[in-house]
């Protein structure tokens, strides 16, 4: 029995790809059933991969998207087919799908007008890439392709070198967790009313809810500010090196007003700054713009190593973090230690890492009950919940309708 | 009909935008979400860029909410705000993670004065631990959790984007976690404390990436635009610009070798599977560079989208997606009056619920713009229970 405030309900999760799964992937994490409907073929992110990312054929991206999921592999334009999303629909708390075509759920009848008859307390979520109406609502995208479109690649690199993208499904993962805040608080309603209802957002609409604050700070600014975002005017920031490893540092802030004095003194530096800078002498150096103290920190924090660095910095209390790769980081006894890794086992890879919900909630814990799941590996399972016996499914199992 | 969650009461008192953002979002939502701010103004209120002396990044983080300014220093401010708690549902606070016990807001003092509470905290680095007493910022939390890691050309040290990445997003577990207590409350009747980091937001999402690094051993890079695990997927140049180009089906590759007129690729051996042409990415990218430069970028795009192949041009100005006919045709960028701002431009609410709208509420103006109207509703819960 799940732990988590969404145990005891169920969620059809027809996603697939590289946005549209991580929402039930985060149902699961709640504690839902999350039953994932895939096509024979399986979900086109399962084979993405290469040398050393996989050996039982699903890559990272499914294996970073699809845990505490069952899966159902089975081929939704037969009717035979259609006929058993029904039956998985009829008692359903939540329907999820990101079809990419606006016509593909009413074609397949399984638009919410459709489905509200058979099930009126369903709460229907339709996740498209860029919503389902405007002239390129049937286009082919992907987390990439949206990157480029919202404009996330003007915050990194250089200007005028090649654009790169955020190194995650950024666009993807934020906006599915704008889906989700959407299928809670339809849940949250239908509770109280008795009532489902459709709710419809997209990674297009999610990700300009993430680019806001560059929304409403294009609003004729008074200063001179018209290219805030600031995007390619600053370079990019790449920390500070110490003997060993990246850090940031940060003097607007530390508990002890003489801390940032007390670590340029430890750094050797602290008399050069005064006598270069007359009018620090007699102050501390606290709140000083960063830049200025640059060319004195950088060769001194070469001479230190990285473990002096860090029990100096935890002494003084000043704001600083390492800048960690995901080697150093989860070595790191301090990230460690806030619960970020979890293992479950896997039917094939056996005992597998994963990343931890990203909630906590005292009295309902989230869990990693499930691996992500081979294709169709429940799929005989949950047929049978519904009532099909093992004839008849190795009667359809025969005809391919389901795998 | 208001949103889903009319009826909630949220007593925000979260600062700069990790808290903040959440606390608009619930009142998008239709919660009735009243600010608390500090006399002195919350950390916003002192940034730009700026309209008319207003903080536009504030203006549009804190709307839909009610702003009421109390000093829990004093005995009355305190006062105020334990009534006001006592009528809440949520209290949100993203304190540094000594204060709240300190000044006596902390979920063990609150939930005896209000045993139905949701006392949501968002935090950077956690509750306990050692790093749970630093401050934290969008940079530092970036570079905790190995964001920086994952950014910038390929070959290079990996950097920091220059977006505010992990306080727009930890906003949103916030809500999450809100909103599964609120459910779970309503299961069990039981006040709940929810946790959520930026640190742990952050490693979800880079979810995928650690699932590489847990299955490989491989430490992610910094890649440029390109991908670890499907190729082609990244920016190519052409005659006059970059544009982005992904092939993550044996379809897709298909149509992309057909467009560029390079058909003997989809017989090649050595490129037949995304492994094999992950496997062989240094010899395949160069084919394909070539291949691109001889067109412009929208010609490309134009091709390739109607190949059904995932294609687009790079947007480097803001200005561009004020008039791409996708986001126009939605409405997806709007634009709301303020009387001490002006015009403010700001985006829609992200979701479209069929039976309980949701809605971009006023946008933040002025410091206890709200005061009368709380401190009536005060004056009345604690008349009610005298």
């Amino acid at each position: 029995m799940a732990t988590g405030p969404l145990r005891g309900m169920k969620v059809i999760d027809l996603t697939v790809g590289d946005s549209g799964p991580f929402i039930g992937m985060q149902m699961g994490d709640g504690g839902a059933d999350v039953i994932k409907v895939e096509p024979i073929t399986g979900d086109w992110a399962r084979p993405l991969g290469g040398p050393g990312l996989f050996d039982h054929g699903d890559g990272p991206l499914f294996m970073g998207m699809n845990r505490n999921k069952r899966s159902i592999a089975l081929d939704l334009e037969t009717t035979e087919g259609k006929a058993i999303v029904h039956a998985l629909l009829k008692d359903a708390d939540v329907l999820i799908h990101n079809f990419p075509k606006a016509a593909d759920a009413k074609r397949l009848g399984l638009d919410y007008e459709s489905l509200e008859k058979e099930n009126p307390r369903l709460v229907y979520c339709d996740f498209s890439m860029v919503g389902r109406i405007g002239p390129e609502a049937n286009g082919p995208e992907t987390d990439l392709t949206l990157q480029a479109r919202v404009g996330l690649p003007r915050f990194l690199g250089e200007r005028g070198a090649p654009p790169n993208k955020f190194g995650s499904n950024y666009a993807g993962v934020s906006s599915a967790m704008y889906a989700m805040q959407a299928i809670l608080a339809a849940l949250f309603w239908r509770n109280r009313s008795g009532q489902g209802q459709a709710v419809h957002t997209s990674v297009l609409s999610g990700m300009l809810a993430t680019e806001q604050n560059y929304l409403t700070s294009s609003s004729d600014p008074d200063g001179d500010i018209r290219g805030f975002p600031v995007s390619h005017l600053e370079p990019p920031s790449q920390g500070l090196e110490t003997a060993g490893q990246r850090v940031e540092m940060g003097f607007n802030y530390a508990r002890d007003p003489e801390a940032i004095d007390k670590l340029f003194d430890w750094l050797g530096v602290l008399d050069k700054v005064r006598a270069d800078h007359p009018e620090v002498a007699s102050r501390h150096l606290g709140n000083q713009d960063t830049q200025m103290l640059r060319p004195y920190l950088l060769p001194a924090l070469k001479t230190k190593t990285y473990p002096e660095v860090y029990d100096k910095m935890m002494e003084l209390g000043i704001q600083w973090a390492p800048v960690h790769d995901y080697g150093s980081m989860y070595a790191d006894p301090g990230i460690l230690e806030q619960d970020v890794v979890r293992t479950v086992e896997h039917p094939v890879r056996g005992t597998v890492k994963e990343v931890s919900p990203s909630w906590a909630i005292d009295e309902a814990p989230a869990e990693i009950r499930l691996a992500p799941p081979l294709l169709g590996e429940h799929t005989d399972v949950i047929l049978g919940e519904i009532g099909y016996d093992a004839a008849k499914i190795a009667a359809l199992r025969a005809s391919n309708v389901v795998k | 009909m208001g949103g889903p969650l009319e009826g909630i009461r949220v007593i925000d008192v979260s600062e700069g935008a990790q808290g903040p953002w959440g606390g608009a979002l619930l009142a998008d939502l239709g919660a009735d979400v009243i600010k608390v701010e500090r006399p002195v103004g919350e950390m916003m209120r002192h940034g730009g860029p700026t309209k008319r002396g207003m903080p536009l990044p504030h203006a549009g983080m804190n709307h839909g909410k009610r702003n009421i300014v109390l000093d829990v220093k004093t005995e009355d401010g305190m006062l105020a705000m334990l009534e006001l708690v006592k009528t809440a549902d949520v209290f949100l606070e993203n304190w540094r993670r000594d204060v709240a016990p300190r000044i006596g807001l902390d979920y063990a003092s609150l939930i005896k004065i209000n045993p139905n509470l949701v006392y949501a905290s968002a935090s950077g680095f956690g509750d306990g631990g050692r790093y749970g007493p630093l401050a934290s910022t969008d940079g530092f939390s970036q570079a905790m959790a190995g964001y920086y890691s994952l950014n910038g050309p390929e070959g290079g040290p990996g950097e920091r984007p220059r977006f505010i990445v992990i306080d727009f997003t930890s906003p949103l577990t916030a809500v999450q976690a809100i909103l599964m207590a609120l459910l779970e409350r309503d299961r069990t009747g039981h006040s709940q404390w929810v946790h959520v980091s930026q640190l742990r937001t952050l490693l979800s999402v880079g979810q995928i990436r650690s699932a590489e690094y847990f299955m490989s051993g491989n430490v992610p890079v910094p890649m440029g635009s390109a991908n670890a695990y499907c190729v082609p997927s990244q920016g190519f140049r052409t005659a006059d610009k970059h544009i982005f180009v992904d092939c993550p089906t044996e379809e897709t590759w298909k149509a992309f070798c057909t467009v560029i007129d390079l058909p003997k690729l989809i017989d090649d051996p050595k490129f037949a599977t995304n492994a094999l042409r992950v496997e062989h990415r240094k010899e395949l990218i160069p084919i394909l560079e070539k291949a691109m430069v001889r067109f412009e970028g929208h010609r490309w795009v134009e091709k390739l989208r109607a190949a059904g192949v995932p294609a687009s041009e790079v947007v480097l100005d803001i200005d561009d997606m004020f008039v791409d006919e996708q986001i126009t045709a939605q409405d997806l960028i709007q634009i709301s009056e303020h009387e001490d701002i002006g015009w403010v431009r700001h985006n829609a609410v992200p979701w479209d619920f069929s039976k309980t709208p949701a809605v971009y509420g006023p946008l933040s103006g002025k410091m206890d713009e709200h005061h009368d109207s709380v401190m009536a509703e005060i004056d009345e819960a604690m008349s009610a229970h005298r």
